[in-house]
């Protein structure tokens, strides 16, 4: 879905302006617009008649979605259990030093957010990393400058 | 049919059939590709393209079919290939193997052999899926269909009788039949709490109430855990039908499936599953004309680990944030919109079918007496056979980790095992043959949980791992109860401060009752099992957080902020090997002297024969070579030597007048004088050799250390005041009450290892059999030694290499032979003195063991030899040798030197002495202290340790020191730690792309073979400037990834 | 009417009550500090924990929510129920030691140390506030975001709320602000300074949430960080403006 054709109206139908489906409509506008921006929240409130803090509580409580405009390229590195074994810290301070900012941030001129994320569930082959949603596995820390030159 | 949805079970039955009996009689190979979100991001995708293309190519087409499945479980192997129906097992397949796959063993029914699973501690080679020993031990009967079927087509599935189950229910049985046969089958919650599941569908079942829900908990959020992904991946509709019969049996019409935002392919072959489930009749009203109504509807998460817990994932349905509320009133009472509601984890629902198909009794044959089935695990970790593994409850935990999973990579030794994700708690060692089942987890300290098993080994600090746990869980607590929220922050607060070195005694303490308090005030499994992961690590493994917080180390060599740059972190000097390193980098080697000698009393020598742990610890060494520090330190060395830099010692003006006597001038000896005569002491050195310098002056040959070099530094220590008195020995020259009388204050014994140990076979004591030490004293001490031409020796120490590279060195000797009774890997001389030693000719013959020596008129003339294999491991973690019966077998020699280990010469210690001996004829000392059991009497070094290093014996001299200065102060002499940091930091050097593509460690230059026979010259000649300058731009640099670090050169706020 | 045991005794409650409507009933004190019998129960303080169960099977739980059932064995001094709420008090002191509620619950159950590094949040996070703005109200101008250690109270996106009609009654609830309040006037007995300056605060902080945030009097919605970011987008003078 696109950010400009987003019409709230019309997500809130195909959802049939349930208000438990607030998590749904919310993973779409996430996808759409790659963030949740203020206006938007406003007015999912006023049309499936939510308070605006409860959508906000929901939007806070939940990591899939971010109230601040992420970058062009998501880079998320796995941190479970696992990876943490195999070295994934590294690789994460290796991504924060060479980005220049920290975990959970977006870089100055919007190119790149840095994310961790608990677990991915391919144990094997980690430490992972998932750039745009492509996977790459067992990363070491001299993997980060190539994986960071090929955006 | 109407409109393509089956009207009766007859119909469903039907088709079933004729979808086993297409499968049954289709004889075209093929190839079943894993391709479940792992194996596509190691390439399953790219690789099915190949084999596509290359069938096309081969015109092979409809001759062998290409089936894309979900995970077959053994992720390690990935990419892999079954060929059915041969089940010929093909792992690590790449796009380019596809030639070979399709014109070899499809056209010609040859193997391909690089492509087959090796044993990893055999080597042996295994063809077929079920020989191999990761699934050997296995009973997959949740997960097994995962290689058979495409899970996007149901007709697949139909084909290997899925949805049977159904035609079952539907006919002859009623729901408390069904609820009957699962109680009976013994069924346990897999999620993670193990509520027995008949039990858990009775109460929703007499629950009142028209509208009653049925969940599916798709939630996995525990990291390490990923079965449930791999169930709905590889084959959704075998958790919708146990869903459909949960359904029916509870009363349920409708359900939800909540699967986790992280699993978009999970998510895609569900949602396709229930489509097509839907059009077949399957879901939907009046199902197969039962009158039973029935819809599944997709739930997502959005990325939180406390949904995962029963009443938060409802609360999440809704539409809420994910906060558990208070039970009672239980989900099978009031759930979802306050109706009665059953919730399921994945691989629970994924029982229910083969429950209904094989029956119960069938089922409760299956593990023990309370957990009954088998359980799914991930086994991840420092694993060799990472992967999903369905094993019978009671199995052990060795049977899974050494058997199935392959055991330890690397050959590091095994530590812990985590299960049951952050609610659970690290398993040890000594509990390896503990059975799987509920019970006995709980009763060790952890819980099942969802089946994570994440094994550790000795590189994983779990200090480390219980800090990592409670990160992630004040990231994941919901923030309601107090207890929880803050509890696991302050848990998390005071284990960082551990980690990083500012722990303090009563923190054990504090953990512990605050830990008790979250387990106990909490309302939800998240914040009662929060505690766990610091429970069971400090149950355990409570000397390692008194490492941490007493002696400030890290044994694992984790904990970044303590270690600092391991290199000085393992030394037992404290050199700060990183500092000079970068100053050589800089070309201001002046300075990198300085901070050698600083902390070195013996350099140059340690430049020459040090055993170099830094560099096993090495963090360039992790992920490439490690720095040749040892070689840099002594191109420092020559290097100020040359510039007449390394002749000035300090002298201590203020004196204290008080006297040191220090028993012998070995490496410990030297460096506690040294260190004693720079704090105002004055210190009396006895040796009993006619020279100073302990096993460096008469162990170590000339060619390995110059007389000149070690001369040179033992002189410094001597010209800064040291007082050094030779041919004294004690007990024989002198006694320590001699020395107290003589008015010394204090007295060091170090006196080190020099009695050989004799091998206990006969004709040992013939003539021409002596000791490596005495051998090399004699040589070294430049007496004359008779040395046969065929010399034979003992042994695989650096004793033994050194007297091998003297023997060679004599005009007279033609031959040397070294025997040594485990292989070349085992031996514990330095591998670049064992090449040495081989390059000039010494002959080692591996795997053999001297029964005897054979004489003639008292000279030795052979020694008879018997061949070892190796068998089990000892205490010291290599595996003891095994004579094997009737190998023996002799060999021609005329000098026999044996070098099989020293001892301390303790002879001199009397009973009114009150020093304690232990059963190795060491010296029995405090560890905190280095004190005897007699008052102002220390000891330090190999003759309290046994043969050791010469850099130990240092780092016990300069210790010992200093607790001699606070003993004869007054006050407690115990060692004082701390944290481990450099003395300055040095600003790192910027790497050009050239040089991190081709910088590689140099080459010790040494001298031609030719050039070293007959003489001792020193065969390594050490490195150039510009080699020094290359390999010192190397270093990590790893002491300024501390905070302390960070700030100094600017990186940080 | 349905019977539990309270303290080993047999007695009889209101089916619906909750274990500490019970108790209160019978005289029994029980400390609490998100609860408000104006207000629905949250639990989330567990300072009002009781003893559930027959022992050896017993568990903790905070006797706001717990529902009374037929049979129910209640305990409430127990060794347990007293080290685990000990603990409790001594968290809340760690993140507010100038509440005196606070102060008043650690001297009288006897909490005399204070082992955990002190935050000086003053927001407990006992959402008391959030429910008298929703419940008592009907506000819903402020209430709980994120989750975990970074649980806080505030209004959407930190602003100025529009539903937010000024009534105080968060401030009025508040256990932390309680008794405490000084403002920037020590002097001043009733904390009402700020409507009786000249101008008002509430006229110069327009985008405030609450009048009484100012210069970190209460502002217990909004953390420290969020403080400085607001101060200077509304230009608050510096001597007034809290860093």
């Amino acid at each position: 879905m696109d950010a400009e054709k987003l019409n709230i109206k019309t997500l809130a139908a195909k959802y049939n302006y349930e208000k438990k489906a607030l998590i749904a409509i919310l993973q779409d506008i996430q996808e759409a617009c790659h963030y949740l921006p203020q206006e938007v929240l406003g007015e999912v409130s006023k049309t499936l008649d939510i308070p605006l803090i409860d959508i906000i509580s929901v939007a806070t409580f939940y990591k899939a979605f971010s109230l601040e405009p992420k970058g062009e390229h998501q880079v998320t590195v796995c941190v479970g259990t696992a990876c943490h074994i195999r070295g994934a810290p590294k690789v994460l301070d290796e991504f924060e030093k060479k980005l220049g900012i920290k975990t959970g941030q977006t870089t100055e001129d919007m190119k790149f957010s840095l994310d961790s994320v608990a677990c991915l569930g391919c144990c094997a082959i980690g430490p992972v990393v998932v750039v745009d949603g492509n996977y790459h596995a067992q990363t070491s820390i001299r993997d980060v400058d190539k994986i960071l030159k090929k955006y | 049919m109407n409109n393509g949805k089956f009207q009766s079970i007859e119909e469903l039955k039907k088709r079933i059939e004729t979808a086993k009996q297409k499968r049954e009689t289709d004889t075209t190979p093929v190839l079943t590709v894993s391709a479940g979100t792992c194996g596509q991001a190691r390439g399953s995708m790219e690789v099915i393209d190949a084999l596509e293309k290359q069938i096309k190519e081969s015109k092979l087409e409809g001759k062998v079919k290409i089936k894309v499945t979900g995970c077959h479980g053994f992720c390690e192997a990935e990419p892999n290939i079954i060929l059915k129906p041969q089940d010929l097992f093909y792992q690590h397949v790449q796009p380019q193997d596809a030639e070979d796959i399709i014109n070899m063993t499809i056209s010609q029914e040859k193997v391909v052999d690089r492509l087959l699973y090796k044993e990893p501690a055999s080597g042996e080679v295994k063809k077929k899926e079920n020989d191999i020993s990761f699934y050997e031990k296995q009973k997959r009967i949740v997960m097994g269909d995962n290689a058979l079927i495409d899970p996007t087509d149901i007709e697949d599935y139909l084909s290997i009788g899925g949805y049977f189950a159904l035609t079952k229910i539907f006919n002859g049985m009623n729901p408390e039949n069904i609820i009957e046969e699962v109680i009976k089958s013994g069924l346990r919650g897999r999620g993670g709490a193990g509520f027995p599941t008949g039990k858990k569908w009775e109460f929703a079942r007499r629950s009142s109430g028209d509208i009653k829900y049925i969940i599916c908990n798709a939630d996995e959020g525990d990291p390490g855990a990923y079965m449930d992904r791999s169930l709905m991946e590889g084959n959704p509709h075998r958790v919708l039908e146990g869903m459909i019969i949960g359904a029916y049996a509870i009363g349920a019409s409708e359900g939800y499936i909540y699967i986790r935002d992280e699993y978009p392919l999970a998510l895609k072959h569900i949602m396709r599953a229930i489509e097509e489930a839907e059009a077949l009749g399957l879901l939907g009203d009046n199902i197969m004309g039962s009158g039973f109504d029935f819809k599944v509807r997709i739930s997502k998460g959005a990325g939180a680990f406390v949904c995962g817990e029963e009443t938060a994932l409802m609360a999440s349905i809704e539409g809420k944030i994910g906060e558990p509320r208070q039970r009672p009133p239980f989900p099978a009472v009031k759930g979802l919109w306050k109706r009665p509601t059953n919730i399921n984890n994945v691989e629970t629902w994924g029982n229910i079918p083969i429950i209904i198909n094989k029956g119960a009794d069938w089922f409760a044959g299956i593990g023990t007496k309370g957990s009954k089935g088998t359980k799914v695990f991930s086994l991840v970790g420092k694993i060799n056979n990472t992967g999903l593994v369905e094993v019978p409850m009671g199995i052990s935990l060795r049977e899974v980790i050494f058997d199935v999973g392959g055991g330890i990579p690397g050959g590091k030794e095994f530590k812990a095992v985590q299960t049951g994700g952050p609610s659970g708690g690290c398993i040890p060692k000594e509990k390896l043959d503990l059975p799987i089942d509920y019970e006995s987890l709980a009763e060790a300290g952890s819980i099942m949980g969802s089946g994570g098993m994440i094994v550790m080994d000795e590189n994983t600090c779990m200090v480390d791992v219980a800090k990592y746990f409670l990160n992630f869980l004040r990231d994941e607590s919901c923030g309601k109860c107090l207890s929880c929220r803050e509890g696991t922050q302050r848990l998390w607060e005071i284990v960082t401060d551990i980690t990083e070195g500012r722990g303090k005694k009563e923190d054990i303490e504090l953990l512990e009752q605050l830990a008790v308090a979250v387990k106990d005030a909490s309302m939800c499994g998240l914040g009662q099992t929060a505690a766990n992961p610091v429970l069971s690590t400090l149950k355990y493994f409570k000397d390692e957080y008194y490492e941490h917080i007493v002696k400030k180390k890290c044994p694992a060599l984790v904990c970044k902020e303590i270690v600092s740059a391991p290199c000085q972190y393992i030394c037992p000097v404290d050199q700060e090997a990183s500092v000079y390193i970068a100053l050589i980098a800089q070309g201001k080697f002046e300075e990198a002297f300085k901070i050698i000698r600083k902390d070195n009393p013996l350099p140059s020598v340690c430049g020459r024969v040090c055993d170099h742990k830094c560099e096993s610890v090495c963090k360039s060494g992790e992920i490439g070579e490690p720095i040749a520090i040892r070689a840099l330190k002594r191109f420092v060395m020559d290097w100020a030597a040359e510039k007449k830099l390394n002749g000035q010692p300090p002298k201590t003006e203020k004196r204290k007048n008080v006297k040191v006597a220090v028993v012998g001038s070995g490496p410990a000896g030297l460096a506690a004088a040294h260190k004693l005569n720079l704090l105002g002491y004055d210190v009396t050195i006895f040796e009993s050799q006619p020279v100073a310098g302990g096993m460096l002056s008469v162990g170590i040959p000339e060619h390995r250390l110059p007389k000149s070099v070690l001369n040179a530094d033992i002189d410094y220590i001597l010209n800064a005041g040291v007082t050094l008195k030779t041919n004294m020995a004690l007990g024989k020259d002198f006694t320590l009450d001699d020395l107290l009388n003589e008015k010394f204050k204090a007295i060091f014994i170090a006196i080190g290892a020099h009695k050989s140990l004799g091998m206990n076979i006969p004709g040992e004591n013939a003539e021409s059999v002596f000791p490596a030490m005495k051998f090399l004293t004699q040589v070294n001490l430049g007496k004359h030694v008779d040395l046969g031409e065929k010399v034979g020796i003992i042994g695989g120490g650096n004793a033994a290499i050194d007297a091998a590279r003297v023997a060679i060195r004599n005009k007279n000797t033609k031959k040397v032979t070294i025997l040594y009774r485990r292989t070349q890997k085992e031996m514990p001389a330095y591998e670049e003195e064992v090449e040495s030693a081989i390059e000039e000719g010494v002959d080692i013959q591996f795997l053999t063991a001297p029964t005897e020596v054979l004489t003639d008129n008292g000279k030795v003339k052979g020694v008879t030899c018997i061949r070892m294999k190796l068998g089990d491991m000892d205490e010291s973690g290599r595996r003891r040798p095994v004579p094997i019966e009737g190998s023996e077998y002799t060999i021609e020699i005329d000098t026999l030197i044996t070098a099989i280990g020293e001892r301390p010469d303790t002879s001199f210690v009397q009973e009114k002495d009150n020093i304690r001996l232990t059963k190795w004829d060491t010296i029995q000392t405090d560890e905190e202290t280095y004190l005897t059991d007699r008052t102002g009497v220390f000891a330090g070094g190999d003759v309290v340790t046994g043969p050791s290093s010469v850099v130990k014996a240092l780092g016990a001299g300069k210790e010992a020191a200093l607790c001699i200065d606070r003993f004869l102060q007054g006050v407690n002499p115990a060692k004082e730690y701390t944290l481990n940091r450099p003395s300055v930091y040095i600003e790192p050097v910027e790497l050009t792309e050239e040089e991190i593509d081709t910088a590689h460690r140099p080459q010790m230059p040494r001298l031609a073979v030719e050039e070293r026979k007959f003489n001792f010259k020193e065969v390594e000649k050490g490195l150039t400037e510009e080699m020094a300058v290359r390999e010192a731009r190397r270093c990590l640099r790893c002491e300024l990834e501390t905070e302390d670090g960070k700030k100094a050169i600017g990186r940080e706020k | 009417m349905i019977t539990i045991i309270l303290n080993n005794l047999e007695v009889q409650v209101e089916e619906g009550w909750s274990v500490l409507e019970a108790c209160k009933f019978y005289g029994l004190e029980i400390p609490t500090l998100c609860y408000n019998e104006g207000l629905s129960p949250y639990g989330g303080c567990r300072l009002c924990l009781v003893e559930i169960g027959k022992p050896p099977n017993t568990k903790l739980a905070s006797s706001c929510t717990y529902p009374c059932e037929e049979g129910l064995i209640v305990r409430t001094d127990t060794k347990r129920v007293i080290n685990a709420r000990n603990m409790m008090i001594e968290l809340m002191l760690s993140i507010a030691p100038n509440s005196k509620t606070v102060q008043d619950l650690a001297s009288k159950f006897g909490v005399k140390q204070l082992r955990f590094t002190v935050r000086n949040e003053e927001c407990l996070l006992c959402g008391l506030c959030v429910r008298m703005c929703r419940e008592q109200m009907d506000g819903k101008a402020i209430g709980f975001q994120n989750r975990g250690h970074n649980k806080k109270i505030s209004t959407p996106f930190d602003i100025r709320s529009e539903v937010c009609r000024l009534c105080g009654g968060c401030i009025y609830i508040c256990p932390a602000c309680q008794l405490r309040c000084h403002g920037p006037n020590p002097d001043t007995a009733v904390c009402n300074a700020c409507l009786q300056m000249d101008p008002t605060c509430v006229d110069v902080y327009d985008q405030a949430q609450c009048w009484m945030y100012d210069a970190g009097r209460c502002g217990t919605c909004v953390r420290e960080d969020d403080n400085k970011k607001n101060n200077q987008e509304q230009g608050l003078r510096p001597d007034e403006a809290k860093s």
